[in-house]
């Protein structure tokens, strides 16, 4: 034979993005030729016309087409039982329908898949449990609600086990069979080529799911056998119409509509303000993460933060300048703190176009690490400085930290009875106050390393909306042009001292 | 007008002694903020693996917020709890971290401690596995003086986060 076979019959599952009653699937059956045919010219006469020689016929979504042995049967009133049998009743008899050898069993029909590993019908324990579970509707409550807060039930009933085992099922089928039997013989519904099926469709509503089994073909073909052991080739095609443009448009228009709606709905709830700043401060949010305390020795450390604001600085919460953490016993030589805090500076921008300020100094922060032991003794651990970043962002940091030392005396009693050298002036360990040498030198001070602390910062600047910002700060661009200002400034002062002084002389000779 | 967005996951938790762990987690954030979609609050699977000891949990973590303000911005809140053999859930550490607000993907490591109290606390603690837990937790979102508190570490829990912001260069904010 000239087609190819598909050996393997294969489920494949679609995602359903239209609406299912527009899905639509040709099924083509041909007969095989028997082998010696191929040597014949005359084709029509190679076949058995005792059987199904060729037909071709398009499904739609559970569309019903009655087979021969159907339209016998539904045609007599008193088969007719069900609702549905009588609507096949009425059907057949309006419009004298004549059975097919390719035809359907919709959803409506009791029919079920005869699976060949089981010889009578079987249902899993779940599935009859399934049956008396609650409806889907209860399994599906928001989230909070939902999950579990009392994480553990000792003791289930019988309803919350069924509720949380589940499993959805909606889901509809569709089979689509073949008579295969001879033509001549007196139907019978129990031969069973009467019923073949050819392949089934099962469309999930919930998930938009459709499972084709097995799968479209595309020039391959899949091939079944009767029990007279003729062979027939089938090919299955999607012939979905698609969408008209009209239907497309309506479709888009309701979803855009929705989805109007929604931001609609969405806008009505964002803030439409901002705290704003006064046009002539820059205020900067810095968001502190003490992490952990790494390589100090002693037990109960706790780690004081302090920010170190200089001139033309200020802030609206000056309580949050100055912290402290819980304290915290070492493992494996680190403490972990996990301190998160917040704060805001602001710093006044007038200044900078103030031609006589040329100093600016940033912000610092200081640390130290203490520790109080169980036996109430307290010790400096370290010291560390850290200029704040100038750029936004985030930043992580290691910072070395160093503790003052003395003679042996001053490190026995540190050991045993603690409290010794500190710091009389934290600032010390940045630029200390009011410095005014032109040269910074600790010389004097004897100290040694100590341990490592971890932190994180996030830099966050704000200025006034309508300061642009075609650099990420022009702010230090503005820093400059003052400077320029400045120079410019001095060269007028200079060139104002240089005309008197020359007036003066002009004066003098006169 | 401005918007913040938080997607990430809680990923998994190190170091710590216990093998089965579950966490408890919450967003915290100042009057300035509201939440327009996602949930605030919410606890992991419990996870166990005695091979690693890093026990995965990809708790998934979707929050929408809308502020007027930078000042207080979202904490997260955690609380581990792990099973003993016995099969009790018992509390086991806090940790709290900051949320940044730099736009993109962050790697954060919340490290995570418990309080201990005198002697006989610890005595229970040790036998019992009874730990001293603070009355409320969301106090430590704030940032008051601790110093009374003493405190173990314990492990750290592995936090991934993507941010994403929008209309905060509106309003001059540079992130």
């Amino acid at each position: 034979m000239a087609n190819k076979i598909r050996k393997q019959k294969i489920a494949v599952n679609y995602k359903v993005k239209e609406p299912i009653n527009n899905f639509k699937i040709r099924v083509k059956i041909v007969q095989q030729r028997p082998l010696l045919a191929e040597l014949l010219e005359n084709e029509g006469d190679t076949r058995d016309s005792n059987f199904l020689e060729e037909e071709d016929r398009i499904f739609g979504w559970q569309e019903k087409v009655f087979s021969p042995f159907e339209v016998n049967f539904y045609s007599e009133e008193t088969n007719c039982l069900t609702e549905c049998q009588k609507v096949y009743y009425r059907q057949i008899k309006e419009r004298s329908i004549e059975g097919s050898q390719l035809y359907t069993y919709t959803q409506n029909d009791s029919y079920y898949l005869g699976d060949e590993l089981l010889t009578k019908r079987y249902k899993t324990k779940l599935a009859i449990k399934n049956q008396t579970a609650l409806p889907a509707l209860q399994n599906r409550k928001p989230f909070p609600e939902r999950h579990n807060k009392t994480v553990v039930d000792d003791a289930p009933d019988e309803t919350r086990i069924r509720t949380n085992h589940y499993l959805y099922m909606e889901r509809s089928t569709m089979y689509v069979m073949v008579d295969l039997s001879q033509q001549d013989k007196v139907l019978r519904s129990t031969d069973e080529d009467t019923e073949i099926v050819l392949f089934v469709i099962t469309y999930n509503g919930l998930n938009k799911i459709l499972t084709v089994d097995p799968d479209f073909t595309d020039d391959h073909c899949y091939t079944i056998t009767n029990s007279s052991g003729i062979r027939f080739n089938y090919w299955l095609e999607h012939v979905s119409e698609k969408q008209s443009s009209l239907e497309l448009q309506q479709q888009q228009n309701e979803s855009r509509k929705e989805i109007k709606e929604r931001l609609k709905h969405r806008g009505a709830e964002i803030f439409h303000s901002f705290q704003l700043v006064s046009p002539n401060v820059y205020k900067f949010f810095i968001k502190l993460d003490i992490l952990s305390a790494h390589d100090f020795i002693f037990d109960g450390l706790s780690i004081s933060y302090y920010v170190d604001l200089p001139e033309h600085w200020s802030t609206s919460q000056i309580d949050r300048l100055f912290g402290r953490t819980q304290r915290c016993n070492l493992k494996n030589n680190s403490a972990y703190f996990s301190y998160a805090t917040e704060v805001s500076l602001d710093f006044q921008s007038t200044v900078m176009l103030d031609a006589n300020t040329v100093l600016l100094s940033w912000p610092r922060l200081l640390l130290s690490v203490t520790s109080l032991d169980s036996w109430f003794r307290y010790r400096t651990e370290g010291y560390a400085m850290i200029p704040l970043p100038v750029l936004p962002g985030l930043y992580k940091f290691n910072i070395p930290t160093w503790r003052p030392t003395g003679s042996i005396i001053n490190t026995l009693r540190r050991f045993f009875t603690g409290s010794t050298y500190e710091l009389e002036d934290i600032t010390y360990c940045s630029i200390p106050k009011g410095y005014e040498n032109k040269m910074l030198h600790k010389s004097h001070l004897n100290v040694t390393s100590s341990g490592y602390i971890k932190l994180i910062m996030n830099i966050i600047h704000q200025t006034h909306s309508s300061i642009k910002h075609g650099d990420q700060l022009d702010y230090f661009q503005r820093l400059s042009t003052d400077k320029l200002m400045t120079n410019i400034d001095n060269i007028f002062e200079q060139f104002k001292a240089a005309r008197e002084r020359m007036l003066q002389i002009r004066n003098l000779n006169i | 007008m401005a918007e913040l967005h938080i997607i990430g996951r809680i990923s998994s938790a190190k170091d710590f002694k216990q093998p089965r762990l579950l966490c408890k987690w919450s967003f915290h954030a100042g009057s300035g903020w509201k939440i327009l979609d996602g949930c605030e609050e919410g606890q992991t699977q419990e996870s166990c693996d005695l091979y690693t000891n890093e026990p995965v949990w990809d708790h998934p973590i979707d929050l929408y917020y809308t502020t007027q303000t930078l000042q207080n911005s979202p904490k997260l809140l955690l609380q581990i709890f792990h099973r003993d053999a016995h099969g009790r859930i018992l509390f086991g550490s806090y940790g709290v971290c900051n949320i940044p607000l730099s736009p993109g993907l962050h790697f954060i490591k919340c490290h995570t401690w418990k309080p201990i109290g005198n002697w006989k606390d610890r005595l229970r603690d040790k036998f019992l596995g009874i730990t001293l837990q603070l009355k409320s937790p969301s106090v430590l979102v704030n940032s008051l003086d601790r110093f009374e508190l003493l405190t173990e570490s314990m492990g750290t829990v592995k936090i991934e986060l993507h941010i994403l912001t929008r209309n905060f260069e509106k309003y001059g904010c540079h992130m």
